[in-house]
C-alpha cells in the first residue's frame, strides 16, 4: 500500500468517525449606521448575517476594520469575509458570493417644505447637492454627465445641517441613512426621488467551498421568504421616515 | 452581453427641454403637443399620427396617474435618453412617475436573478439582454408578453404597437413560439477597421506584394490573421505613431467571459447551422433536443471543447500575444475599448457597433476634419469551420422583460412606460440619440439614410440582410447567469497561466455540464437539462453537422472583399 493512499485512508476514517466539522469563520466590517452599528456587533447587515450563520451552524468572529483592509484580508485569507459589500464586476472574480443580504438605495432629499418637484434625477440640475465627500454618490453624480452643483461635506450630519439651513437645496444620501442622520440632527426631510439601488453581499474568500455558499444562500432566501429580513429592516427604520421602502420584500 | 460608455453630452439640449417644460405634472394633450413639437422630432409618424398615439397613452394610463414605478437597464446612451427625458415626458403626459434606473449589465442581471430567486419585488420591469430568453422561458417566472397582449394587459396594450416593424422579435422568443421580451435597443458586433488605411494605394501595394491579394475586408480568419501581421509585423509604423493589426483584452475578468461566448465560437463556426442560434448545436457549443439541453462536451454531443471551438481558443491567444498591443493581455473590456479611438490600431475582428457614437465625435484621431470617420464597420470575417446558414456573430437586444411577482397594477403600469419608449412617436428620435435601432421603419427612414455617410457602416449594415446573422445568445442556454462564469474562469488560462487550448475547452464543457447536471433537478424548470450519457468524442464526431471533426488545414487562403460587396455576400 503505498504511503499516499495509507494517509488518505487515515484522514477518512477520521472524518467518518467525528461529527461533521464546521469552520470558524472571520467577517470583517465597517461601520455604516443604521447597516453597521458603531458598536460592531448591531444594525441591519449584521442582525441579518448573525442570524444566517447562526441558521447555518456556522460559528464566526466579527471585526470592525476599514473597508479597504477588510478587502485585502478576504482576498488573501481564507475563511475570510466581509460584510456588507456591493457586488461589482471589478470585485467578481475575486470573492465568492452570497447575496443579497441588503438592498439599499440611494435618493434625493430636499426639506419638506420645498417648492419644487423632482421627476427624475435630471431635474436637480439646478440646485446645489450635498453629499458625503469621498462617498460613493459623489463619484455617481460626479461622473453623472449632468454637470451637477455637488458640494461634498464632511460628515452626513453636516449634510442634514446644510439642508436644513439653506447651504444647499438637496442631499443624496442613502435612503434610511438620511433619514438617521437627519434624526440626529433633529432635522425633517422630504424623500423627492429615489435613483439607484444596490445589491449588497457577503464577500468571502475565492476558495470557500461552493457548498457552505449554497448553504449561506439558501438560508438567506429562507430568510427572506419567512418575513426575518423584513422584521429586522422594519426592527431599525420604523422610527425614521422611510416611507415604503421595505415594501420590495415579502 | 457587455457594459459601455456614455456620451452624454448629445443628451444635454434635450435635457434643457425636460426642465424648460415645468414641473408641474398636468399629464394630459397639452403635454403632449409641447412634447410632439419641441422634442419627439424627426419622427416616422405625422405629428397628427404621434398625437393620435399620446392620447391612447394618456387614456389607458388614467388609471394608473399618480403612480410611481421602477425600472431598470444598462448605462448606454439610449437608457441615459430614457431616463432622463423620456421618463420625464412620460411623467407629464400620463401622471405615472417613473424611476428609470442606470446600472451596469452585469448589475442588472444580478438583479432580474434576485427577485426571481429570493422572490422579492425589487422593480417593476427590467430591460434585460434577450441573452436571457433560454433562462426566462424555463423558470416560468417571466411574463409571457404575447400571452399578456391578449390577456391581463389586453386594455394596456398599444393598438399601434407593430410588432411586425421590430427586426429582433427572434431573439426574444421562446421554444414554443411565445415573446417573452421585447426589444428597447439593438446593437451588433462587428469587423472595425481603418478605411483610410486600407485606402492608401502604398499599403495595398505592399500588401498585395507579401500575400498576393487584396488589402481588403477580410471575409476568413485567414485574411484577418495576414491583415493582423501586415500591419503589426511589416508596417509597424504609420505618420511616425507605432500600429497594430490587431486588438483585443486577455485579463480574467467576466468581460473576457463576455467577448467569448458572446461571438468567438459563432465566427469559428463550432455550431450547427439554422437561425437565430444553430440548432440541435448553438454556439456556446450547447446540444438540445426538442427544448431539452442535453451537454456541451463533444462526449455529450455538444461542441464547446470540439476542435472549432479549440481553433477559436487557439487564434484568440496567437493573435493577442502575436499582432495586439503588448499590454492588451493585461486589460479588460473598459481598459482596451478606448484604445481604437486613440488611432493606433488597424482593424479589431469584432466591435461593438454601442460605440459608434464616441467614436464619431469631432477632434478624436479617427475622424475626420469634415466629421466623417476614418473607419467603417462590416461583417466580421469567419473562421474555416464556418458555414452558409450558421450565424456569424453577436447582436445584443436589451429588451422589456416582465415578472410575474410583480403586482398587475404596477406590472401594467411598467407595460405603459415600456411601450412609450419604443414606440413610433418616439423610436426615431432616441435612434438618433442612442444609435441602437430596433424598427424597421426607423432604419429605412429618409432620415438614417441621409446621416449613413456620418455612421461609419451602421445604416447599411442594418438596412442589409446581414443583420439577421448577427444573433444575441439564445434558448440552448438554460441559465445565463449560472452557466455565464464558465467562460471567464477557463477561457483566460490560456494567456496566463499556461494552459492549453484544449485544456481550456475541456474546462468549460465540463463546467456547463456539471452545472447543467445541477440544473436537471431544480424545481419548477421547465425543459430542464438532461445530459446525455457520456460517448466516445469520436461518435458525435462523425455525426452530420456539429461538433465537427478537425480541419487538417485550417490556414485557408485569404479572401478579402470591398465595403459594398462585403454586405451583399450575406443576402438571402
Amino acid at each position: 500500500m503505498s504511503r499516499t493512499l495509507l494517509r488518505n485512508l487515515l484522514i477518512l476514517c477520521c472524518l467518518a468517525g467525528s461529527p461533521v466539522a464546521l469552520a470558524d469563520y472571520t467577517i470583517l466590517t465597517t461601520a455604516m449606521p443604521p447597516y453597521v452599528n458603531e458598536d460592531g456587533k448591531s444594525g441591519i447587515a449584521l442582525d441579518i448575517t448573525t442570524e444566517m450563520f447562526r441558521r447555518a451552524n456556522i460559528k464566526f468572529d466579527l471585526k470592525v476594520v476599514p473597508l479597504a483592509r477588510a478587502l485585502k484580508q478576504a482576498e488573501k485569507k481564507e475563511q475570510t469575509c466581509v460584510v456588507p459589500l456591493q457586488r461589482s464586476q471589478e470585485r467578481e472574480t475575486l470573492y465568492k458570493w452570497i447575496s443579497p443580504v441588503l438592498v439599499t438605495q440611494s435618493a434625493l432629499f430636499s426639506p419638506p417644505d420645498a417648492k419644487f418637484d423632482l421627476a427624475v434625477l435630471a431635474d436637480a440640475r439646478p440646485y446645489k447637492i450635498g453629499v458625503y465627500r469621498g462617498s460613493a454618490l459623489e463619484e455617481y453624480l460626479q461622473g453623472a454627465g449632468f454637470d451637477f452643483d455637488v458640494q461634498a461635506a464632511n460628515s452626513e450630519e453636516k449634510n442634514a445641517k446644510k439642508l436644513n439651513s439653506g447651504r444647499v437645496d438637496i442631499w443624496a444620501a442613502d435612503a434610511v441613512a438620511g433619514p438617521y442622520y437627519a434624526k440626529k440632527a433633529n432635522v425633517r426631510l422630504k424623500q423627492q426621488i429615489i435613483f439607484s439601488s444596490t445589491l449588497r453581499a457577503i464577500a468571502c474568500h475565492i476558495d470557500t467551498p461552493d457548498s457552505e455558499v449554497e448553504r449561506l444562500t439558501d438560508v438567506l432566501k429562507g430568510m427572506y421568504g419567512d418575513g426575518t429580513v423584513k422584521r429586522i429592516f422594519t426592527t431599525y427604520t420604523k422610527d425614521l421616515d422611510v416611507g415604503d421602502l421595505g415594501q420590495f420584500l415579502n | 452581453m457587455r457594459d459601455k460608455s456614455k456620451n452624454i453630452t448629445r443628451l444635454l439640449p434635450a435635457c434643457l427641454l425636460s426642465l424648460m417644460l415645468g414641473f408641474e405634472a398636468h399629464a394630459g394633450l397639452d403635454e403632449a403637443k409641447q412634447w410632439v413639437d419641441k422634442e419627439f422630432q424627426p419622427s416616422t409618424l405625422s405629428k397628427e399620427q404621434q398625437l393620435e398615439e399620446l392620447r391612447w397613452f394618456v387614456n389607458a394610463a388614467e388609471p394608473f396617474k399618480g403612480m410611481t414605478i421602477k425600472v431598470v437597464s444598462e448605462r448606454i446612451d439610449t437608457h441615459w435618453y430614457e431616463a432622463s427625458v423620456l421618463a420625464k415626458a412620460f411623467y407629464d403626459i400620463t401622471g405615472i412617475k417613473v424611476i428609470h434606473e442606470l446600472t451596469g449589465e452585469d448589475d442588472v442581471v444580478k438583479k432580474i436573478q434576485t427577485q426571481m430567486d429570493m422572490d422579492l419585488k425589487l422593480y417593476d420591469a427590467y430591460i434585460n439582454d434577450s441573452d436571457l430568453i433560454g433562462t426566462h422561458y424555463r423558470s416560468q417566472k417571466v411574463v409571457a408578453l404575447s400571452d399578456y397582449m391578449e390577456g391581463e394587459g389586453k386594455d394596456v396594450t398599444l393598438p399601434t404597437l407593430d410588432l411586425e416593424d421590430f427586426m429582433g422579435l427572434s431573439f426574444t422568443t421562446g421554444p414554443d413560439g411565445k415573446l417573452y421580451q421585447i426589444p428597447d435597443q439593438q446593437f451588433a458586433n462587428l469587423y472595425w477597421y481603418r478605411h483610410d488605411w486600407f485606402s492608401r494605394p502604398d499599403l495595398q501595394k505592399q500588401f498585395k506584394e507579401i500575400y498576393g491579394y487584396d488589402l481588403g475586408i477580410p471575409v476568413n480568419w485567414s485574411a484577418y490573421e495576414d491583415i493582423a501581421e501586415f500591419f503589426s509585423v511589416h508596417v509597424k509604423e504609420i505618420d511616425g505613431q507605432r500600429v497594430y493589426g490587431h486588438m483585443d483584452y486577455g485579463r480574467k475578468d467576466p468581460s473576457i467571459g463576455w467577448r467569448f461566448s458572446d461571438a468567438w465560437l459563432s465566427m469559428a463556426g463550432a455550431g450547427d447551422k439554422g437561425l437565430p442560434n444553430g440548432l440541435p448545436v448553438d454556439e456556446w457549443g450547447i446540444r438540445m433536443e426538442d427544448c431539452v439541453p442535453v451537454g456541451a462536451s463533444v462526449e455529450r454531443g455538444g461542441a464547446a471543447n470540439s476542435p472549432a471551438a479549440v481553433y477559436a481558443l487557439t487564434k484568440f491567444d496567437e493573435w493577442l500575444k502575436k499582432y495586439a498591443p503588448p499590454q492588451a493581455a493585461e486589460m479588460n473590456f473598459t481598459e482596451a475599448g478606448a484604445l481604437p479611438g486613440q488611432g493606433n490600431i488597424a482593424q479589431q475582428i469584432f466591435w461593438y457597433t454601442a460605440f459608434t457614437a464616441a467614436l464619431t465625435k469631432e477632434g478624436i484621431p479617427v475622424v475626420n476634419e469634415d466629421g466623417t470617420p476614418k473607419w467603417r464597420m462590416a461583417p466580421s470575417p469567419h473562421g474555416v469551420y464556418w458555414e452558409k446558414g450558421m450565424k456569424l456573430g453577436y447582436q445584443d437586444a436589451g429588451s422589456w422583460t416582465l415578472l410575474k411577482n410583480t403586482p398587475p397594477d404596477r406590472r401594467k403600469a411598467a407595460w405603459l412606460y415600456a411601450q412609450f419608449v419604443i414606440s413610433k412617436t418616439v423610436s426615431l428620435k432616441k435612434t438618433l440619440v442612442g444609435l441602437t435601432p430596433i424598427r424597421k421603419s426607423d432604419i429605412n427612414s429618409a432620415t438614417m439614410t441621409e446621416l449613413a455617410p456620418k455612421l461609419g457602416g451602421l445604416v447599411e449594415f442594418y438596412q442589409s440582410e446581414a443583420r439577421e446573422l448577427w444573433t444575441p445568445t439564445g434558448v440552448n442556454v438554460p441559465d445565463y447567469p449560472l452557466l455565464s462564469p464558465a467562460w471567464w474562469r477557463t477561457v483566460p488560462t490560456v494567456v496566463k497561466e499556461g494552459k492549453t487550448p484544449q485544456q481550456a475547452m475541456d474546462d468549460l464543457a465540463e463546467y456547463l455540464d456539471s452545472h447543467m447536471a445541477k440544473l436537471a433537478t431544480k424545481e419548477g424548470l421547465r425543459c430542464a437539462p438532461k445530459l446525455n450519457e457520456k460517448k466516445d468524442r469520436e461518435y458525435w464526431l462523425s455525426q452530420p453537422g456539429s461538433p465537427k471533426p478537425k480541419i487538417a488545414n485550417e490556414k485557408e487562403p485569404g479572401k478579402t472583399v470591398d465595403f459594398e460587396t462585403a454586405l451583399k455576400q450575406y443576402e438571402r
